[in-house]
This record gives structure tokens, sequence and C-alpha cells, in this order.
């Protein structure tokens, strides 16, 4: 990694229009529908696919495929649905009920990104209908170092909708397929296309929910029908007082301050979630806060396994990148030190690390693991008690 | 649903098509082959127009691609729908997948499939026409009406014809599709082939029409000489032909296959067909295959045509 980029690194890598196939993975949205459009225009080779995750009951998987077909057709590009469903039930609806009945907060979006866009379809589109890469209408920038012969992960134009923090987990390998049209594009420019395509699609509503929990169904609603009502304690995590009942763990994430039905003299946070023995702890907002985090299955885009860095790490979406110091350990564990205590570090969810210049760059990320929160706490609560 | 009130109109099989029915799907083939028909712009798409479906569970891209090119000449949108994993196909799985399909809005599903009697038992259950692109060794109307309408062109009828029908007979759902389809025309069909690709029960089996000859015999009676492809992907002993060899495969042709010494001794208005893709050199010497009197790049185009006409009356 280096710390100042030429502009050459920073530039948006597309692969050679003569000798590319690219397969763009389609939602039916406005966003993929116009990454088609736009490498259409470029004089790429192109097709449309849309991975089939969900029977009736999704969002995207009903509608999307029809409004993709009728894009692509629009286009007079060959449109392909490709049946995962099978695939995204045993794996990543799997994992997501796993994950929350061990207390964590998952992401499946980032494990269907890594496993089956960047997975099964990816390898599909190649395998089977003779792409040589593949696209999406995600904002993300890929860069390619020459020095070092390495793709590289960086933020998009539209920084808004940087989706970047959803692709850590993108290997070598698959981002050496990969071509991302939206890069230096925001979304009203993205909207202009699709106009200006006369996409019938320009004018479509952004979703953005978790797309296999049905319409009109809340994510809590989903979770109590999938595993089942499992009523436990609330418990103040200082004194150990319980101070109510809730219906199951699952229902509560790391931060959560609302709907937790409890009235104390101090707004109250859920600062640990205990699955194995069903307890929703809270306590007063200084009990959010922890300084290190624990990562398993690290995924290093530019730099080193192996090796400590400085970095700008998120732990959620939705916050700006803070100082930390990361450590690499054995087998994808990775250690971090923020350098200054940060809010609800959330098992389940991935930290992402960014270069130090203004984070411009994806270097790697991990997700958070269970066992690490619980003994940063422990710590803390040593801590204190000394 | 109830069967009587299922308004698209399924293609499964032509057995169950009477003679006038296939008459009018010939008519409206023999429209869309016409050149000024054939090129008919494709900018009338709507967005609202209907929408259909591939689903081939056996991988054939050019049967694939010839429904395709049908369905967008006549202003449809095609969904590609690829199965993964082999679980899809079966039939508990089609029925639900053509389900959904039904309920995005998909009006007619083109399938392929290895399962021989499945699309008869799930049509009927479903709204949504549902088309047979090849069932196994059973049938491939498609093909059979597209060699109809082949013919016909050629010598204005199909009765009173007598067509060859030479090699894989056995293993062949195109030979199944034909037989049937010329038997409805009376037309006589001589078979042909090496015994252990030719029917179990012989010739007669397949329709008082049809009566056994040997390869050669077969050639210079005929006013239609079709040449079947050899499908070696459904024989159950593969040892029975060397086909890794050169000399096993020239040794085919020369026995089975349609030599030019064999094409020599053909009638002189006879036409060479194949269903397409051809074994070279194996059924057929290579240089026949673009002959004047070879058939075999009009059936390809007669394919598309004749798709038009069979998805017009599915969605009419």
């Amino acid at each position: 990694m280096t710390s100042t980029k030429n502009n050459n690194t920073l530039k948006n890598f597309l692969p050679n229009p003569r000798q590319s196939k690219i397969a763009v993975a389609m939602s039916g949205g406005v966003d993929s529908s116009a990454a088609i459009l736009i490498l259409k225009e470029l004089g790429y080779e192109v097709f449309g696919i849309t991975a089939w995750l969900i029977a009736g009951s999704g969002k995207c998987c009903d509608n999307g495929v029809i409004d993709a077909v009728k894009v692509c057709d629009q286009l007079g590009v060959e449109h392909h649905a490709v049946d995962l469903r099978k695939e995204f039930a045993d794996g990543i609806i799997r994992d997501f009920h796993e994950s929350y009945s061990k207390g964590e907060t998952p992401i499946p979006c980032i494990t269907c990104n890594n496993d089956m866009k960047w997975g099964a379809l990816l390898a599909y589109s190649i395998e089977k209908l003779g792409a040589t890469h593949l696209a999406s209408g995600h904002y993300a920038k890929l860069g390619y170092e020459s020095v070092t012969n390495r793709y590289t992960l960086l933020k998009p134009k539209e920084n808004n909708k940087d989706q970047s923090y959803m692709l850590w987990g993108l290997t070598q390998e698959q981002l050496s397929k990969t071509v991302f049209p939206l890069a230096d594009l925001n979304k009203d420019e993205v909207r202009e296309a699709a106009h200006r395509g006369k996409l019938c699609v320009a004018d479509k509503a952004e979703s953005q929910d978790i797309c296999f929990v049905s319409n009109g169904m809340t994510n809590s609603e989903y979770l109590t029908k999938i595993l089942g009502e499992k009523p436990g304690d609330i418990v103040e995590v200082s004194s150990g007082k319980i101070l109510g009942k809730h219906s199951g763990s699952y229902n509560y994430t790391y931060g959560q301050r609302k709907g937790l039905g409890i009235a104390y003299e101090e707004p109250l946070y859920v600062v640990e979630i205990d699955s194995q023995n069903n307890i929703v702890y809270v306590g007063t907002k200084d009990k959010l806060y922890g300084q290190i985090a624990i990562g398993k299955n690290s995924n290093m885009i530019n730099v080193n396994h192996g090796e400590s860095f400085d970095a700008l790490v998120k732990i959620r979406y939705n916050m700006e990148p803070v100082l930390a110091k990361v450590e690499l350990g054995l087998e994808d564990s990775v250690r971090v030190e923020f350098k200054e205590p940060v809010t609800a570090i959330t098992p389940g969810q991935a930290m992402v690390f960014y270069d130090m210049d203004n984070s411009k760059e994806v270097i790697g990320g991990a997700w958070i693991s269970e066992h690490a929160f619980a003994r940063d706490r422990l710590n803390s609560k040593k801590l204190v008690n000394s | 649903m109830n069967i009587m009130t299922k308004k698209r109109k399924d293609l499964i099989t032509i057995k169950e098509l009477p003679v006038e029915e296939i008459d009018a799907i010939l008519d409206r083939g023999d429209y869309w082959a016409d050149e000024d028909n054939f090129r008919i712009s494709n900018n009338a798409r709507v967005i609202d127009n209907p929408i259909v479906c591939n689903l081939f569970f056996e991988s054939s891209t050019r049967t694939r691609f010839s429904f395709e090119v049908a369905a967008k000449k006549l202003g449809y949108h095609v969904l590609n729908f690829d199965p993964s994993h082999s679980s899809t196909a079966k039939g508990e799985t089609i029925y639900d997948t053509l389900r959904t399909l039904e309920s995005m809005g998909v009006n007619c599903a083109i399938i392929r499939t290895k399962e021989e009697n499945m699309l008869q038992e799930i049509a009927p259950q479903l709204d949504l026409a549902v088309v047979n692109a090849g069932a196994g060794a059973y049938e491939h109307p498609t093909q059979g009406l597209l060699d109809l309408l082949t013919i016909r062109q050629h010598f204005g009828r199909i009765s009173s014809l007598k067509v060859a029908i030479i090699g894989d007979v056995r293993y062949s759902r195109v030979a199944n599709s034909n037989i049937v389809a010329l038997g409805k025309y009376g037309t006589e069909v001589l078979i042909a082939g090496p015994d252990e690709l030719l029917p179990k029960d012989g010739a007669k089996s397949l329709g008082e029409h049809c009566s056994l000859r040997t390869v050669d015999e077969a050639v210079e009676e005929a006013d239609v000489v079709m040449m079947l492809r050899v499908q070696r992907e459904r024989h159950p002993r593969k040892e029975d032909f060397d086909w890794e060899t050169a000399e096993g495969r020239s040794e085919y042709l020369e026995r089975y296959g349609l030599t030019v010494e064999r094409f020599r001794r053909m009638n002189e208005h006879a036409i060479i067909m194949h269903p397409a893709p051809f074994n070279r050199d194996v059924e057929i010497d290579g240089s026949l295959v673009e002959h004047s009197h070879s058939m075999i790049y009009k059936q390809v185009k007669n394919g598309v045509a004749i798709r038009m006409a069979v998805l017009e009356r599915a969605l009419s």
C-alpha cells in the first residue's frame, strides 16, 4: 500500500472492449439497468443476468427479473435468470438465521455479494455463458496497481451512495473479473442515463431492505416467524437488575435505544446480547463504548497478510471512518484497536479498513466476531472494577 | 385449474394435434418464412407485450436461440431461465417454478427436459402456455412441424410422398415427432439404420405407415432422405460403436450414412434433410451439407418461422 496515489491508480479500471464479454448483474433497478446501458454505449458486448434467489415473496426477484428482461429487450441484448434459490436458501438465508440466533446482527448483503453475485453467478456467467467479466450497478470503483499487480477497491465519485463497504470481501480473483460502470457517476447522472436510454425502469424507486424479508413484514416479525418466540430477561449491565422481558434476543441489536419498553432514569442502550443465556443487557451510553474489536475471516485487498498498519475503520455502514491500528493475526483473524473508543462494536457486522489518505480505498475488512467483543467488554469491566 | 378453461394453447405432442390444426400452424409458418414477413421490424416491441420464458433443463443453444429469435421477432420479451443445478429439473420443482413465473407475468414457458411425460402432467394445471422444446427421446414437436413445413414448401404437399428416416431412430425424438406427424398425412415412412439404433419392436410398432428398408433401398426409393443425428448421449451401450477414432466414424458413414455415392443413387427430385446439429462425415458426407438438394439451412430458417407460428398460437 502506498500512501499517495497517482491519478492513474485512481482511475476506474475497465477491461479491453475487444476482448471482453460482460455479464451485467441486474436487479431490475435503475442502477444496474443504467450500468448495462453505459457498458453497451461504451461498445462492450454485454448481456444481462439476474440471480433468482427467492421465489414468490422476494422484492426484487419476481418483478425485478421481469424488469431486467424488459431493459435487456430495449437494449437488444440477451438476458438470463439463473436459478440460485437453493444456494441462497442453504447459504445466505441459513447463515442469516444462525447469526441472529448467536446474538449477532448480520449483513446478508455482503455474504450475498461474495458468494452469490461474485460466486455462483460469476462462475455461471463465465463457464456457461462465455463471459469474461461481471459488472454490477454498485457505486464503487475498481483500481489497478501495476507495481504490486493488484486490483484495488476504491470509493466512487458519488460519496453519498458509496457501496465499497459492502464489497470488502471480494478477493483478487473476483476483483480481476469485475467491472463497476457507475464508478464515476453520481445518482443524478445515473438517472439521466436511464432516461436518455428511455429505460422502462428510469423512475423506479429504490429498495434497500433485506430482500428475503417479505413485503409488509418487519425484520422482527420475520425472525419471530422463523426462530420462534424465545422470552428472556432484559438486564441492566452494571447492577444485574432485571428491568424487563424480551420475546427473543434476535429482536435487538447493539446500540439500540428505541423499543426496549423500559422506563429508567437515564436513556438505556442494548450493550450486549448473550444468546446462550438468552439475556439482553442494557446500560447507559458510557457502557456502549469499546476500544478493541476482534475480527475473523478477514480479506485483505491491498495489504499483505501478517502486516500491521494504521487505517481509517468503519464498523458499520453509516459512520465516518475512525483512526485505528489494525493487527493481522493468524488464520485470517484481526485485532483492531481504535484510537478513541467507539460505540456499539456489533458482532456479525463488518469492519472495513480504509487507507489513511482520506479513505479513498478499501484495503481490507473482517467480520466482527462475538467472543472478541465479550472479551473487550470483560477487559473494560475489569478496568472499572479495579 | 380446470383443463377446459385454459385459455392459452399448449404444444406438448403432435399426437394430440388434428391435421387441420397442423395445417393452420404450417400456413402461418409459411407466412413468417416469407422473406418480406421474416424481416419483420423489431422496433414495434412494446413494454407490455407478452413475456415468454425459456427453460432448458438439457442444454441446447440452437433450439433455445431459435425460440428466442422467434419470440423477439414477434415483439415478445424473453426470459431465459437457467437452472444452475439438477434439482430444478424434477417435476414438482418445475411445477413450482412455473407457478412462480406465471405469477410474475410470464405468459408462455418453452421447456426442454429429459423427462418424457412430465409436461403432459403439469401443463393442464397451469394458466401459462407450455411449449415442448424437446422431451427426452419422446418428442420434439416444433422440429416435426418445421420438417413438415420444409417438405410442404418443396413438394407442395405432405401426403403421397416417401420419406426415408435413416440412422438413430430409436433414440431420436425428432424421428418420433416426424413419424407421428407424417402418419397423420398418410405419408409412407421408410426406416433404415443399424439394428441397435432401430425400434426394438420393429418398424410397424411406429405405425402402419412405417416399414423397414436397408439404407441403400431407403435412399433409392425416397422423395425425402432425412438423416438423423447419432444421439450418443442417450445410448445405453456406448461400446456398440467406435466414435473415438476417425476409422470408427467413417465406418458408420460408409455403412449407414449418406455418402456421395449413395447421394448419386437418390431420385433426381429428392431432397436431403437433417435436424442439425449434424456430425459431419458421420451421418452425412460434409460435402453434401450445402448441396443444392440439401434443405438443412432452410430447415434452420423454417425453425424460426414455425416457432413464431407456435408462439402466436400459444398466446392467442
